[in-house]
């Protein structure tokens, strides 16, 4: 069963996303990054076993536009689907997400509620197996 | 400007109550009473933007009903100021402001948002009124908790062209000197080393044919 990377700098929206998934029933074991470049050095030891990656915009080091942007070079990882989780919900910060990672799947602008997030990821980790 | 305030107090109060009703599962109004104690243990929470507009929005909240919030937010019941509750606040006012960006973006209407810095303390009060700076102020109940949300502000004519280079936050900025990353590297240094580790176990996978 593949792994859910959760990138975001607050721990408490980690902590909240990981409720919502559990609450969900979804049996995935989690990874967590409070940044762009804590992602992606949790990436360099898992990326065959991650099957999504939910991704804050607004951090500090490494943004989460660095970031998706980064993976999108890495031909193995960038098949991994990426979902933003994020404050920027503005129509402008969702194209400039598209365009910086083809595999953005999902976008769900913050505040979201547990239905949300779970009706965005459901599909994705059904395909991900 | 009177256009502006009022998009903006609509959208502020819209925000916060829907950032509650979505993440807290509690129901916010405002209030009329004066919140703000000056002796009183409290939290300050504060997200700053630039752009069309500039200034920052900051949260209040004594630390008694700042555990409460935080408490709905996780679904646990938390009864001392951690990490956490600091934390918790500073992501509700990032998701008020997120709130309010949206309510008000629009191609003569751009902001980009900053990370927030949360301070605990004693006898403090948010006075950043300068002359061109407007300040909103609500008083909130959520629950049996209590908070103000306070949005200074002042209005560019045009808006900075081109990307942002300006520093959102100071601490952001001085951080950013000092290459604070805790290893003493710079957050670029940080950056490329993490991308090249990654191309490296990717190099290195033995189904991509890669040496190992």
């Amino acid at each position: 069963m593949k792994k859910i990377l959760v990138v975001d700098d607050s721990g408490v929206q980690r902590k909240m996303i990981i409720q919502i998934i559990r609450k969900a029933e979804f049996q995935n074991d989690i990874l967590e990054a409070a940044d762009g470049a804590l992602a992606i050095e949790v990436l360099a030891g898992n990326f065959q076993d991650v099957g999504i990656v939910l991704c804050d915009w607004n951090m500090p080091n490494m943004s989460g536009l660095e970031f998706i942007a980064a993976i999108a070079k890495v031909p193995p990882v960038a098949a991994i689907p990426v979902v933003m989780v994020t404050t920027e919900g503005t129509e402008e910060k969702m194209a400039e997400a598209r365009a910086a990672n083809p595999n953005l799947v999902g976008y769900i602008a913050k505040p979201f509620t547990p239905e949300q997030l779970r009706d965005t990821i459901k599909p994705i980790l059904a395909k991900a197996g | 400007m009177d256009d502006i305030n009022a998009t903006l107090q609509t959208a502020l109060n819209d925000s916060v109550k829907e950032a509650f009703s979505m993440t807290l599962s509690m129901d916010a109004q405002t209030i009329e009473a004066e919140l703000m104690p000056h002796v009183q243990e409290a939290i300050i929470s504060s997200i700053g933007f630039t752009g069309k507009l500039e200034g920052n929005l900051s949260i209040c909240v004594l630390n008694a009903d700042a555990c409460a919030m935080v408490s709905n937010m996780l679904g646990m019941e938390i009864t001392e100021v951690t990490s956490d509750v600091c934390d918790g606040i500073g992501e509700i006012v990032n998701m008020v402001l997120g709130g309010v960006k949206m309510k008000i973006s629009g191609p003569e209407m751009k902001i980009e948002i900053g990370i927030p810095t949360t301070i605990l303390g004693n006898n403090m009060q948010v006075l950043s009124k300068k002359d061109k700076t407007f300040q909103l102020k609500y008083n909130f109940s959520a629950g049996t908790a209590k908070f103000t949300f306070i949005l200074n502000y002042k209005i560019h004519e045009q808006a900075p062209e081109g990307p942002q280079q300006k520093s959102i936050n100071a601490l952001e900025k001085l951080s950013s000197l000092m290459g604070q990353n805790g290893s003493g590297q710079t957050a670029c240094d940080a950056k490329q080393n993490a991308l090249d580790a990654l191309n490296k176990a990717v190099q290195q996978d033995p189904s991509k044919g890669g040496r190992p």
